[in-house]
């Protein structure tokens, strides 16, 4: 019944969608293995849906990507991408959707490389992954999640992973979870809030146990108009790695540590397109 | 005496006619004289027959600029989402993923709940999409009020007839409702709790800092 009374909304809440651009230039760089490459992202709109394509030194990735809106309702988005770079070829395969009290994302990805050979951006890993969530309202307060992935390396090794998390919102958010990885299990702790009337707002998540890791992202507004804003991610995790990223008026910087040092600056221009 | 009826009759209707158009007049000048709020409960019925409890938040700025929010309250799975309408855009929050969708006002259909809520805010856009006529009056537990029918002007608007009640004392919308053309209620809304606030384009414009925004043109 519920159902049926979200698909009548959705009926009427249907909204034309249509895409834009963006050009976004970086430069990124790491030590040992040592690699300088410059980047290049860029979104299209095409008959409806959304073209985008990124280059980087030896590799280049196109994609498209589309989505269908259902006012507030919720959403449908897609996308696939194909790569191929000196070192190998890669696919990617994506879809979520939000439906009145329900989430969910799919992703699929095969390379026959390390995925950061093809875009730097990615992880170091290669093969095949696949990954699942939802998100599911108990009711206005209650949200259960859950995350389960499973990978197969270049080597043949695979391993899977499931997270299950119960979050309850009050002024803030509280975030309990239990997950395994790869035989690791971990609890998870989270929160979410916001510190101050001018909207800055802080979720810190952490795994702990056989992996550990820290998250936190900081967000704060620059301007009385909330055009701008400035973000800052930090993640920690041992054995040591750590990323810090930092992101206000288009420009973009990501430092990481995972037993190399690596820096990634880049610099968006939007005209009018997807943020 | 015939002919005598036949003139007062339409004596009185053209004196409805030249009402309607008071009424609308003093609703929308009321309803722009200054920021205000109101809470919208009721019932919405679905062509089952079924019905579901809504409850928003509806938070105006009128004038030049005019800008306004709706919160969701009921039904639970849409709590925290919110709809932002302005002359150019609307905004859609979505609380599950933490999506904020941007899209041209002429390209995003904003109706609700069969219901486009903003027009109980707007009546000057109500009376373009609706020809209204008065019923009469009616005693409300917030005074006396003007009861007025509604016929959509246009059948896409998605319901056959509405009615709606306009405090007389201060005036505004009290309540809607909206009839099929087998006249079944599709939609039956209160407006309470209105009061007059002191709203700024920042305030109904508030999101989450860390939402993920989306354009879509």
């Amino acid at each position: 019944m519920q159902l049926r009374f979200f698909l009548v909304l959705a009926a009427l809440g249907f909204g034309a969608s249509g895409l834009a651009q963006s050009l976004s230039f970086g430069l990124y760089a790491r030590l040992s293995p040592d690699y300088l490459t410059p980047t290049v992202e860029a979104t299209l709109p095409l008959e409806g849906l959304e073209l985008n394509a990124r280059f980087q030194r030896e590799a280049l990735g196109v994609g498209l990507g589309g989505a269908l809106e259902l006012g507030p309702l919720g959403r449908l988005s897609y996308g696939a991408r194909a790569s191929l770079g000196f070192a190998g070829w890669g696919l990617q395969a994506a879809a979520s959707g939000v439906f009145g009290p329900v989430a969910a994302s799919l992703e699929a990805a095969y390379s026959n490389t390390l995925r950061s050979s093809l875009w730097v951006g990615d992880e170091a890993e290669g093969g095949l992954k696949l990954g699942l969530g939802g998100r599911y309202r108990l009711d206005g307060r209650q949200t259960l999640g859950l995350q389960l992935g499973f990978k197969n390396s270049l080597a043949g090794v695979a391993s899977g992973s499931g997270e299950l998390s119960y979050a309850l919102r009050r002024q803030e958010t509280y975030t309990l979870g239990l997950g395994i990885d790869d035989s690791r299990l971990y609890g998870l702790l989270g929160w979410r809030g916001e510190l101050d009337e001018a909207g800055t707002l802080l979720e810190a998540t952490l795994r702990a146990g056989q992996l550990n890791r820290l998250e936190a992202a900081l967000t704060t507004p620059l301007d009385e108009d909330l055009l701008n804003y400035l973000k800052l991610r930090l993640t920690v995790a041992y054995p040591w790695a750590a990323t810090l990223g930092v992101e206000a008026y288009g420009f973009r910087v990501d430092a990481g540590y995972d037993g190399g040092f690596s820096l990634w600056l880049r610099y968006r221009l939007s005209f009018g397109g997807n943020e | 005496m015939k002919k005598l009826l036949t003139i007062a009759f339409l004596s009185l209707g053209l004196a409805m006619a030249q009402n309607i158009t008071e009424i609308t007049r003093q609703v929308q000048a009321n309803l722009e004289r200054s920021p205000w709020e109101a809470t919208i409960t009721g019932r919405v019925q679905l062509p089952d027959g079924s019905t579901q409890e809504a409850d928003f938040r509806l938070q105006v700025i009128p004038g030049k600029e005019q800008l306004a929010r709706v919160e969701f309250k009921k039904p639970a799975a849409l709590e925290g989402n919110f709809v932002v309408i302005s002359d150019k855009e609307v905004w859609n929050y979505l609380f599950l993923t933490n999506q904020l969708i941007i899209q041209p006002r002429a390209k995003a259909r904003i109706e609700g709940l069969g219901v486009n809520l903003t027009s109980l805010g707007d009546f000057q856009e109500l009376t373009q999409q609706v020809t209204l006529r008065l019923l009469g009056e009616q005693n409300t537990p917030a005074g006396p009020a003007w009861r007025i029918a509604g016929t959509p002007k246009d059948a896409s608007l998605g319901f056959a007839s509405m009615e709606i009640l306009v405090l007389k004392s201060d005036p505004r919308p009290l309540s809607i409702t909206l009839r099929d053309s087998s006249n079944k209620v599709l939609a039956d809304l209160n407006l309470t709790n209105f009061r007059r606030a002191n709203l700024t384009p920042q305030a109904l414009r508030k999101r989450p800092a860390d939402a993920e925004v989306l354009r879509r043109n």
